[in-house]
Order: structure tokens, then sequence, then C-alpha cells
């Protein structure tokens, strides 16, 4: 066959363009730039962490040491989750709540706030903190004592709940064991957790991005989706075909995953995490990242050490 | 810590099983069909495998599952989520299958059906008692591959809501805190369908190998 002629190959990639485009266009409602909810675009914690504090006279770790000859911070993270750690793509930024606690932590530890985000979702937080591909995992992290025994926990730095988002004729549901014999939709890691011990006869059915669990609703493939109330929140405002339920259940303590091997360096977190809750920067993150997308006043941050296994 | 999650993680092996079992069929009969669009005499017919192919073959499996999954409810058609992965799978397969059967018909000596013609054969008889016979046997091994890629592709249910066994496998994990054994559960999940099916792939080759 003789070789393409370049005019023949620019018509066939014209063609694949034009029907691919429409496609994906409508499969996820029409805006993947911000996710669904315009508000993702104008979050940004850069204020909050140019007025956080820096670390004075801080112990020498093994961790610590390694981070400050890296002269960055390389962290676990997602930039997916709506004002926890989501990528704008206008800007090319990632920002969210859990970034902005991992860039007031480098800025802690380094003086600037320079943070390498690694995504690699839910699977792999333990084994990359084990290898030591990661200096800490902050990534809507919840703290369990199974998790406890590969990885040490600082925290919890903020206490999800979970909250439950149906159809606009959905069905009705005030407490999560209506969910029960229902299939739901669910993000792999926090929220599946917390459906599958709220109520384990619901069918979870997992789907790696938000703006799968939104369309899987909108469509009829599933009844309800659950996610921490920050993200449904944010999308059910700006999607008629959402409805919020008042219900919310279960508590979901995020918290700062580290190797487990450094004791001392765990506690130069924690002292980092009373010291932000103290001065103020943890209630100036929150506004400016979860606050917009939720109603209500700033929440006050827990105490570190509070729940089992941290 | 295995033994409390057993039943689960085999329940994601059988519907591995049965992903690849109902999507390689269908991969098998669309990629026919596409094929025999490609080297027909109609022109129409032949360009429209050819746009098939470079559309499909060109364009991630992920991309395609998604596209159904979420554009055919759009559209009008919700079907369960692992019949829209069996879709997926069977279309984007569909166009290896294709090239490999124009590759064993193409693998099939010109004098051979210049000698078919010869003996005064019907075309009905050219095709079925000389061309495909011969055309198949050099498609064994390729078809093989093509099968293995179905069970090893099937993994994107994890993605999209269908419990198969990187899902099952990521939920034990969710609740054991336990990456490197979880998937290594699956691998040797997968481990086992492939080899089983390199076993048969080599198993039919060796009865219907062509001696040259």
């Amino acid at each position: 066959m003789p070789a393409p002629l370049p005019r023949r190959t620019a018509l066939r990639a014209g063609l694949f363009a034009a029907g691919a485009v429409p496609l994906l266009a409508s499969c996820s409602g029409g805006s993947t730039r911000t996710a669904g909810n315009p508000a993702y675009a104008t979050l940004d914690q850069a204020d909050a962490v140019a007025r956080g504090p820096v670390g004075v006279d801080l112990p020498e770790t093994p961790t610590l040491h390694r981070i400050r000859a890296q002269g960055v911070l390389r962290q676990s993270g997602s930039v997916t989750t709506p004002g926890f750690g989501m990528m704008n793509p206008a800007t090319g930024k990632i920002t969210g709540f859990d970034i902005g606690i991992a860039q007031l932590l480098a800025k802690y530890l380094l003086g600037t706030p320079e943070v390498d985000t690694i995504t690699g979702g839910a699977d792999t937080r333990e084994a990359i903190l084990q290898n030591q591909s990661v200096d800490v995992a902050v990534c809507t992290y919840t703290i369990s004592k199974s998790r406890a025994r590969l990885v040490s926990f600082a925290g919890p730095y903020y206490v999800a709940r979970s909250g439950i988002v149906v159809g606009a004729d959905g069905p009705q549901v005030t407490a999560v064991r209506d969910l029960a014999d229902k299939d739901v939709a669910v993000q792999p890691g926090a929220a599946q957790e917390a459906l599958q011990k709220a109520c384990p006869q619901a069918r979870a059915v997992v789907f790696e991005e938000s703006s799968q669990c939104a369309a899987a609703v909108r469509q009829g493939r599933v009844q309800a989706w659950s996610a921490n109330t920050a993200i449904l929140l944010g999308k059910a405002a700006v999607d008629a075909r959402l409805r919020m339920t008042p219900a919310t259940y279960g508590s979901s303590p995020f918290g700062i995953g580290l190797p487990k091997d450094d004791p001392a360096f765990k506690q130069i977190v924690v002292g980092f995490l009373q010291r932000i809750a103290a001065d103020g920067s943890w209630r100036r993150l929150w506004e400016q990242t979860v606050g917009p997308l939720v109603s209500g006043p700033a929440p006050e941050p827990p105490r570190p050490g509070s729940v089992p296994g941290s | 810590m295995l033994s409390g999650h057993a039943g689960e993680i085999l329940g994601g092996f059988t519907t591995t099983l049965l992903l690849t079992a109902c999507a390689f069929p269908l991969a098998l009969v669309l990629g026919c069909v596409v094929a025999i669009c490609r080297i027909s005499p109609v022109r129409p017919l032949r360009i429209a495998g050819r746009l098939y192919v470079d559309l499909v073959r060109n364009s991630p499996l992920l991309l395609i599952a998604v596209l159904l999954i979420f554009g055919l409810p759009d559209a009008g058609v919700l079907i369960p989520l692992f019949w829209c992965l069996v879709l997926a799978l069977g279309v984007y397969f569909a166009a290896y299958v294709c090239e490999t059967i124009r590759s064993g018909i193409r693998a099939v000596d010109r004098g051979q059906v210049e000698a078919a013609r010869a003996i005064g054969l019907p075309f009905r008889r050219v095709v079925l008692d000389v061309l495909l016979p011969q055309a198949f046997r050099a498609m064994v091994q390729p078809l093989g591959t093509i099968l293995i890629n179905v069970a090893l592709g099937s993994a994107l249910g994890a993605a999209v809501g269908v419990d198969e066994l990187t899902l099952e496998t990521r939920s034990f994990n969710l609740e054991t805190a336990e990456p490197i054994l979880a998937f290594a559960v699956a691998a040797c999940g997968y481990l086992v369908i492939n080899l089983a099916v390199s076993g048969v792939v080599r198993l039919v080759e060796r009865k219907v190998r062509v001696l040259r």
C-alpha cells in the first residue's frame, strides 16, 4: 500500500476530532474544565499559605533531613477532588484544602511552600509512603487502625462528614439507612469506606471521578451519590438535576500520612498542626478552599491525636 | 486476612472471566464483519471499515468505555455497566481482530487462490475451503494475544464501577491497607487466566500448523 498523503492524514485527524469532541463534551455535562462548578475555578489558597508560619528550631530527623536536602516536599495528593485538591486547567495550579495543608507544611519545614504532588489515588498511599517515594500523604486520607499499622498519622486536621445526593426526581432519602439495596455511586477511598461502614447493604458502584458519579445519578444509572459534603454541595449547587438530601453520616478524620519509622518527624508535624490551628492559618485556609463550597462558618480545627490511630 | 475476603475476590475473578468470555466473541464477530468490509470489492464498505479501524484503534480503551457508559444514556439507552464494558471491549478489540484477519489472509500464498480458481472451484469454495482455513492457521497466535489483551483490558472496570478482579482487590486494599498483597493477588489472577490462554493457544497452533 502506498504511504498515505499528508492531506489525507490531516483529513482523517480532522474527522476524528470532529467526532470525538462533542461526544466527550456530552458525557461530562459540558464543563470538564471546572468539573461542574464555576466556584472551583475561583478557589485559591495562595493567600493563606503566604501568611503561614515557618518552623524554628526544629529537631533534626532523617525525614526532615531528606526533605531539606531535596528542597521540596514530595506529597501524595489528588488533583480531582474539588475543595481539597483540584487542578485548575486554566492556571495549572492545584487548589484546595489538602494541597494548602501540604504547602503550609512545606513552608513550615523549608521556609518556602515548595510542594511536588504525586497523584496515585487511594490504592498506593501506604506503598509509596513505605518505600519513601513521597514524604507525606495529604489526600482526604482517613485515619484508621489498619492503616496505622503501616504508616503514622498526624492529625486529624479535618473531620469530614458524608452526604447524599440524589436526582431531582430521585428517591426520598432522610438517613443513610434509606440507601439499603440501592445503587450508590462513590469514589474509591474515604467515600467508599464511609458508605460501607454506615450502610453495608447499599451497593457501592465505584467511579474514578466525581463528574462520573454526578453523571451516573443524572442518567439514572445509580439512585444516589455519596461523598463528603464539600464535594456534594459544590456540585448540587450548580446542577438543577441533582438534589442534596438533608442526610449526613459518619465521620472521616483526615490525617497526614507519614513514614512509620520516624516518630520524631511525626511530633514535628503534630506541632505544625497545633501551630496553624492556634495562629489562624487553619481557619484562613478553610475559608479560602472548603468554606465557599459549604454553608455555615468555619468549624473549630480538630485536636491532633483525638482519634484512634493518630 | 485474605480468607476473610476470598468470596469477594473470587467473585471479582469470575466477573473478569465473564467479561472476557462475553467480549472476545463479540470482538471476533465484529472484527470479522469489519475485515470483510475492508477486503470487499465495494469501495464505500472499504472506506467505512478503514475509518472504523483508524478511529477505534487510535483511541484509548478508557475513552471508548467512558463514551459508551456515559454517552449511551444521553442517547436514551441505559444498559447495565457490565454490558457497557463488554460492548466497549468488543468494539475496541474488533479493530485489532480485523487487522489480524486481514494479515492472516495476506499470509496465504496467492498461488493457492489461483490454483483453486484454475481447478474450477466457485468463489464461495475458494474462500471457505482454501483461503480461510489457511488464513486461520496464521491467526492463532495473534488472536490469542488479543484474547489476553481483552482479559487485561477488563481491568478498566475498576474505574467505571464494574465489580471485577481489580476493583475487588482495590476494595480489599482500602479495608486492610495491604496494597502489595492486594495487587499481588490481582496479578496472580490475571497470570492464571493468561497462562491458561497461552497454553490453549499453543495446543491449537500445534494441531493446525501449516508446514511450509
